[in-house]
């Protein structure tokens, strides 16, 4: 019976999970949301706005969310920032929220091109507890309130869930059915696009381990035949 | 089925004439009256298996009508080691107005078990061997006195179990007269006595009312006692159980820290008890043992019912604090009376929690005492009450005469400005009270003693509870004293009684807040209650055994599957005595109930509800911190709505902008919201936002579920 030893087996199954405790760990995304509808709205100007809630409500530091790459579509950022809690950066180069506090938030204005679009990385060790890290993705107006969206109980376009398993990222759509809070005429915009990016660095490690392990049991098939 | 004819036929053709009558009708259940059987009888017709008396027209010389009553009771005894099939009952009776829509007789029969005639005075209803449970309504005209026979059909033709005491009962509504049973003025009959409104007639001496018993032998062993108890369905929730520091005997009073811990403790060999009866003094310095009480009472997390016996005697038309009534013009003053009472106990450190408006209103003793009419509460309650700072309860009747507090609760003036229904059992009857219950009134049993503290009677005060909860649908049970050699919970070296720890059976497995769930009896002579927590995830079903021999009884979970039940018993012998647990065996578990016990199964089961909180969004318009919570039904059937979560514990940094309310039981005043108005089908999931006020700091809170109609 041609089976594979049970060193190898172990070693392919650490392959695996290695990998996945990466992807748990560290975890990339490429944001992208249409903006052009947002261009010569009168609700403008607007802001980004990024929250990011320690679940434990003590201020843990067990959650790192970066923001970077970012490309505004043929718009671009608007000088000052507003931060709160473990929340820096700014939207030229890159923004880091840290669960430091209860609640962390940045935002600043920009002017909207046809997209927004930026690379997010979430950082995270195991939570513990019953309500989860969150973080949030918005866009506000010139009163500094949410445009509409579709999301329950609150006007956010994305909603990333940071709990004791992978993150959970549920993305909305803007509500044109009612008006921003600065005036004007509701704003139809599609929901984010999230796509994973996987960070060369670590999915060359696991993917080298898994390799090794395969070539290891390739091997032994050759011998033995 | 009812059918009624009159008849003149000599005994043995009405014999063959109801024989032909029960071939006709044998498919179905029912029973057949057949009239003047036997005008002026000196004998009662053909040979009954027993009888009352011997000669009716001579010995059966008093009629009793439903003037002051709802019920006329003669019990009988199966004094053979046979058992028997029930065929007929013979009754001598006479006059009367004849039975209508407003003048209705029904029939009852329930099986009190084993049991020692005349005892017990008070029985417990049970299950009703007749009509499914219901009952057998009747038509009846006008005769003169004589037999009438009551030929029973189907499955109402009960079994009779050798040895047991059996309670057959006529069912009327109290002011009519539709017919006159009569009894004799002497004990005739020593297997049974006779009743009224299920109490002895003239105490222990008894009398009888005229009954022959006719059957056949039946040679089949007994049908098993058995119930279903199903949570689907939730009944009235429990606020607690109880007892007075009320006119305690001298050195008694204030009562002692470790008196306290025996009853409102919670820990092993302490009772749990959670509600305590206080009066309110005629004189207000005279409030200190009530402070000192109430104090110590509080401490412990016991709720406080005030009570007073007289209004100050200067309030009064007799200007004494024995006999007499309040005055109109001092109703105002009543109320500032009793809300001074109020303020001192909350200035103590010992507020109280319901406060009475007068104890027995309706009886006027030697002592201390007000009597109060319907209309005067009436009056009082829409007028005046309002004014009362402190959740109000009326009337305390001495027999829980429930018409005095109806005008108050018929008039929605009134009936808003109280909270609690209270009432005594003294020569009373345990019965529902709609009026109250469907305008969300908790009703409580408050006072009831028995100068006996053997198990015996200890175990009949634990059946009395069960009624309450089960028959009367209340939610509160207070015994008369907390100490004292006579009656007390304690004796007067503080010693526990039977009774506190039969009470324990109900007060340390049902805390307030659980919910009365349903109990089936198929057929049982034991009493039993069941009680689910607010989460549906704890139970206890209390059976009573108040007979002198152990019922052998099955009980079946509807929808229940525990991995295993934990029996506590109380006894002669034992005082709440943790039994090895037993299993279910498919849905139900077998048990013998000792003969005069009181048996408690408690068993958990999962929630049939998760919690998943999500993460916190900051919404800047409403300028809240919103969090989304999910419910989701884990178990395999539905669970009825509402379904709410309640926020324990919420850090104080912020509050819940959206809830729909806050909790009542302890621990009480918590914010709630409603996530399922209307419940969860197997497998289903609901959401709700909880929109917490802005605040930079953590939020911190521990999510409690409350399933079904129940207040959170």
């Amino acid at each position: 019976m041609n089976t594979p030893s049970r060193f190898l087996k172990l070693l392919s199954f650490g392959a695996i999970l290695a990998a996945a405790v990466s992807l748990r760990a560290d975890i990339t995304y490429r944001v992208t949301i249409a903006t052009d509808a947002l261009q010569g709205a009168p609700a403008g100007p607007f802001y980004v706005d990024f929250q990011l809630f320690d679940g434990t409500g003590a201020g843990n530091a067990n959650t790192t969310v970066s923001l970077s790459n970012f490309n505004f579509g043929g718009g671009s950022s608007v000088a000052g920032t507003f931060d709160a809690g473990g929340a820096s950066g700014s939207l030229d180069s890159n923004i880091t929220l840290t669960d430091s506090s209860f609640y962390n938030e940045f935002y600043q204005g920009f002017t909207p091109g046809s997209t927004l679009q930026f690379d997010l990385q979430i950082s995270s060790s195991p939570q513990g507890g019953v309500t989860p890290d969150s973080f949030a993705f918005a866009f506000l107006d010139s009163t500094l309130s949410n445009l509409p969206t579709l999301a329950p109980g609150s006007d956010v376009f994305s909603y990333v869930e940071i709990g004791d398993r992978d993150p959970v990222v549920t993305n909305y759509a803007s509500n044109d059915s009612i008006i921003p809070n600065a005036g004007g005429p509701g704003l139809s915009i599609l929901a984010p696009s999230f796509q994973p990016v996987p960070e060369a660095s670590t999915f060359g490690a696991a993917a080298a381990v898994g390799l090794l392990a395969l070539a290891g049991l390739r091997r032994r098939k050759q011998v033995r035949a | 089925m009812f059918a009624s004819c009159r008849s003149t036929l000599p005994p043995r053709l009405i014999g063959a004439f109801a024989s032909l009558l029960l071939a006709s009708a044998a498919a179905h259940a029912g029973v057949t009256v057949v009239e003047n059987v036997s005008p002026g009888a000196t004998a009662w017709p053909d040979t009954p298996l027993f009888s009352t008396v011997s000669n009716p027209s001579t010995q059966l010389i008093v009629g009793e009508g439903f003037g002051g009553a709802t019920s006329y009771t003669e019990t009988f005894t199966v004094a053979s080691t046979s058992n028997y099939t029930l065929q007929s009952i013979a009754l001598y009776v006479g006059g009367g107005t004849g039975s209508s829509a407003s003048a209705p007789i029904t029939l009852n029969l329930f099986d009190l078990g084993a049991q020692t005639a005349p005892n017990p005075n008070s029985y417990s209803a049970g299950f009703n061997l007749l009509g499914g449970g219901a009952g057998l309504p009747i038509n009846y005209t006008t005769q003169s006195n004589g037999v009438i026979q009551l030929n029973f059909t189907g499955a109402d033709q009960a079994f009779l179990v050798a040895g047991h005491l059996y309670a057959f009962e006529i069912a009327g509504t109290s002011g009519t007269n539709p017919m006159m049973w009569n009894r004799t003025t002497s004990d005739t009959y020593t297997g049974g006595a006779a009743y009224r409104n299920r109490g002895w007639i003239n105490g222990g001496n008894a009398r009888d009312f005229g009954m022959a018993i006719y059957g056949v032998v039946n040679t089949n062993p007994p049908p098993p006692t058995s119930s279903t108890i199903s949570a689907v369905t939730t009944y009235q929730q429990i606020d607690g159980f109880g007892a007075g520091a009320v006119f305690l005997d001298a050195g008694l009073d204030p009562l002692t820290d470790t008196w306290m811990d025996e009853l409102y403790g919670t820990g092993p060999n302490q009772m749990s008890l959670n509600l305590i009866r206080l009066r309110i003094a005629p004189t207000d310095t005279d409030w200190s043992n009530q402070i000192l009480d109430g104090q110590k009472a509080v401490a412990r997390g016991v709720r406080i019912l005030a009570t007073p016996w007289t209004p100050p005697a200067a309030m009064k038309d007799n200007g004494s604090t024995i006999h007499g009534s309040l005055l109109p013009s001092h109703y105002a003053d009543y109320v500032a009376y009793l809300n001074e009472f109020a303020d001192t106990m909350r200035a103590n450190g010992a507020p109280v929690s319901v406060i009475s408006l007068q104890n027995e209103p309706d009886f006027d003793p030697t002592y201390e005492g007000c009597l109060w009419t319907a209309d005067q509460f009436h009056t009082f309650c829409r007028d005046f009450a309002s004014g009362i700072t402190t959740p109000v309860m009326m009337p305390e009747s001495f027999s829980y005469n429930h018409a005095l507090s109806d005008p108050t609760l018929n008039d929605p003036t009134a009936a808003a400005n109280i909270d609690l229904i209270g009432g005594h059992l003294y020569g009373g009857t345990i019965q529902d009270y709609p009026l109250a219950h469907n305008q969300g009134k908790h009703t409580w049993m408050t006072e009831y003693l028995v100068n006996d503290q053997t198990i015996q009677q200890a175990v009949a005060t634990g059946q009395q509870i069960s009624d309450c909860l089960t028959v009367g649908n209340m939610s509160g049970y207070i015994w008369w004293k907390t100490i004292g050699n006579a009656n007390g919970l304690l004796d007067a070296s503080g010693a526990l009684q039977r009774r506190a720890y039969v009470m324990a059976q109900f007060s340390k497995f049902v805390p307030p807040g659980d919910a009365r769930i349903s109990v089936t009896a198929n057929s049982s002579t034991l009493g039993i209650s069941a009680f689910r927590s607010m989460d549906a995830s704890h139970y206890a079903i209390i059976a009573v055994n108040n007979s002198n021999a152990a019922v052998n009884h099955k009980f079946t979970l509807q929808g229940l599957t525990p991995s295993s039940i934990t029996p506590v018993i109380t006894s002669a012998t034992q005082s709440l005595e943790m039994e090895t647990p037993v299993a279910l065996s498919g849905d139900s578990f077998t048990y013998s109930i000792p003969a005069t016990s009181i048996v408690t199964f408690t068993f958990s089961t999962s929630s049939p509800i998760t919690v998943k909180l999500g993460g916190y969004v900051f919404n800047r318009p409403t300028n809240q911190i919103v969090q989304q919570v999910t419910l989701t039904n884990t178990s395999s059937a539905t669970v009825a709505g509402p379904i709410r979560v309640v926020l324990d514990g919420l850090s104080s940094n912020t509050s819940l902008a959206n809830a729909n309310g806050v909790s009542v039981y302890t621990p009480s005043g918590n914010a709630y919201v409603t996530v399922s108005s209307t419940g969860l089908a197997a497998g289903a999931s609901a959401t709700a936002s909880l929109n917490f006020n802005y605040t930079t700091s953590g939020i911190s809170y521990t999510p409690r579920v409350v399933v079904g109609q129940i207040n959170p």
